[in-house]
């Protein structure tokens, strides 16, 4: 998608305004092209160039400040847990936090469910007691992601799916990817099979399994 | 523009964000290392306030956690996580709308000092720090992005949710003023 912007028509205020992106390497050849030619013929702009290339060494030379400001002076611990500094521990940090809230929130509202539920369920009529409530079966949990190339049939993606052995039980998701289930025992061969597909993008385990 | 390297890159960002839309929690982790000091940097510039810039970080993957599913693979993945970044601290920004005073001011004199002590190349980039800091908030996001995180103006465009020129606009501001900062200093770098 070649859309090159003639932002005021003129090749030199063009050359102008991208000169800072020539300089990073941040044009398409295109654009790249169009501003190489006219600094061949542009005194004026090649003066420029040097000092676009100075400033943008400078400012990329520009310390962080945010490091070298926490190196410098420790912060207050502002939230409890743990070290904030290590990434993995502090990833997991932020998850158990705000799962942990959502998580009550989630719970609040599954028990107004079941409250009103109950309730409504008793007014309307006596049952045997032994009848559970929302005792459908539950969903069973995916242990395999996958991909298929958009260009894949309805019959490859079958096909590949009773090969592989496993069952969809989600998706497409809006990435396009399907949740798929395979007994515990035959997942690593499923997988297999699943990569091995050339109409596959992508195949990776779910739930964190250590064998991955 | 590196073909190859574009489809690895897209089909990296395609398999995280599966997992993480699966809250494979490993995930979460993989996705905070990659992201963490990246938007770290560009969120300190924008808001220089260390305490603002870690809970906005951590919305920021919150986001990303809770609405993988709305991301649809138009723009990189990096893209939409900036973009999610820059509203956030836009709306700190707005937020905490007296002038900021810049957190680290005391510390700047003394960033980096090497053995050899380049000492007018220390002193042009205090300037230069404080020229930054005079731009906008906007203006600051401009630079940052092209010149730190080496992204196209198209990209930085979908990111601030402006038209590209107005990018190249803002981008030709702010190089002018810090030109204007820093003048006769540049040849340093040269």
């Amino acid at each position: 998608m070649v859309d090159i912007i003639r932002l005021y028509g003129d090749p030199h205020e063009q050359a102008q305004a991208l000169l800072p992106w020539y300089v990073t390497g941040a044009l398409t050849p295109d654009e790249r092209g169009a501003v190489a030619a006219h600094l061949e013929e542009c005194a004026e702009c090649r003066q420029d160039l040097e000092e676009e290339q100075a400033l943008a060494k400078a400012l990329a030379n520009l310390p962080d400040e945010q490091a070298s400001g926490r190196a410098a002076r420790p912060r207050p611990p502002r939230r409890e847990g743990p070290d904030r500094r290590s990434p993995a521990i502090h990833g997991a940090g932020i998850l158990r936090r705000r799962i942990s809230v959502g998580a009550a929130l989630m719970a609040q509202a599954a028990m107004l469910v079941v409250v009103v539920g109950l309730a409504w369920a008793l007014s309307l009529q006596p049952r045997p007691a032994y009848r559970a409530l929302g005792a459908a079966p539950a969903a069973a949990a995916g242990n395999i992601v996958v991909i298929f190339d958009p260009a894949t049939s309805e019959q490859e993606l079958r096909t590949a799916l009773v090969h592989s052995g496993a069952r969809i039980v989600d998706g497409p998701t809006a990435s396009d990817a399907f949740i798929l289930r395979a007994p515990a025992q035959e997942r690593a061969a499923a997988l297999a099979r699943l990569k091995a597909n050339p109409r596959i993008v992508m195949a990776e385990p779910l739930d964190g399994d250590p064998g991955r | 523009m590196g073909g190859d390297r574009t489809r690895e890159s897209r089909e990296r960002d395609a398999a995280l964000i599966s997992r993480i839309w699966a809250h494979d929690r490993d995930a979460f982790d993989d996705l905070y290392r990659a992201y963490r000091t990246r938007l770290g940097r560009f969120l300190f510039r924008l808001v220089r306030r260390p305490e603002l810039v870690e809970e906005i970080i951590d919305d920021t993957l919150m986001v990303v956690w809770d609405r993988a599913s709305s991301f649809n693979g138009e723009s990189r993945l990096s893209t939409w996580i900036f973009a999610i970044a820059y509203r956030k601290a836009m709306k700190a920004v707005r937020r905490h709308d007296e002038p900021v005073e810049d957190a680290l001011a005391g510390e700047r004199m003394s960033l980096d000092p090497t053995p050899e002590d380049e000492a007018e190349r220390v002193a042009t980039r205090s300037v230069l720090i404080q020229a930054i800091h005079e731009l906008s908030p906007e203006h600051r996001a401009v630079v940052e992005l092209t010149y730190f995180h080496e992204m196209g103006y198209r990209e930085i465009a979908e990111i601030m949710a402006c038209p590209v020129d107005t990018v190249k606009t803002r981008m030709f501001h702010a190089r002018r003023h810090l030109k204007r900062r820093l003048a006769g200093r540049l040849a340093d770098w040269l």
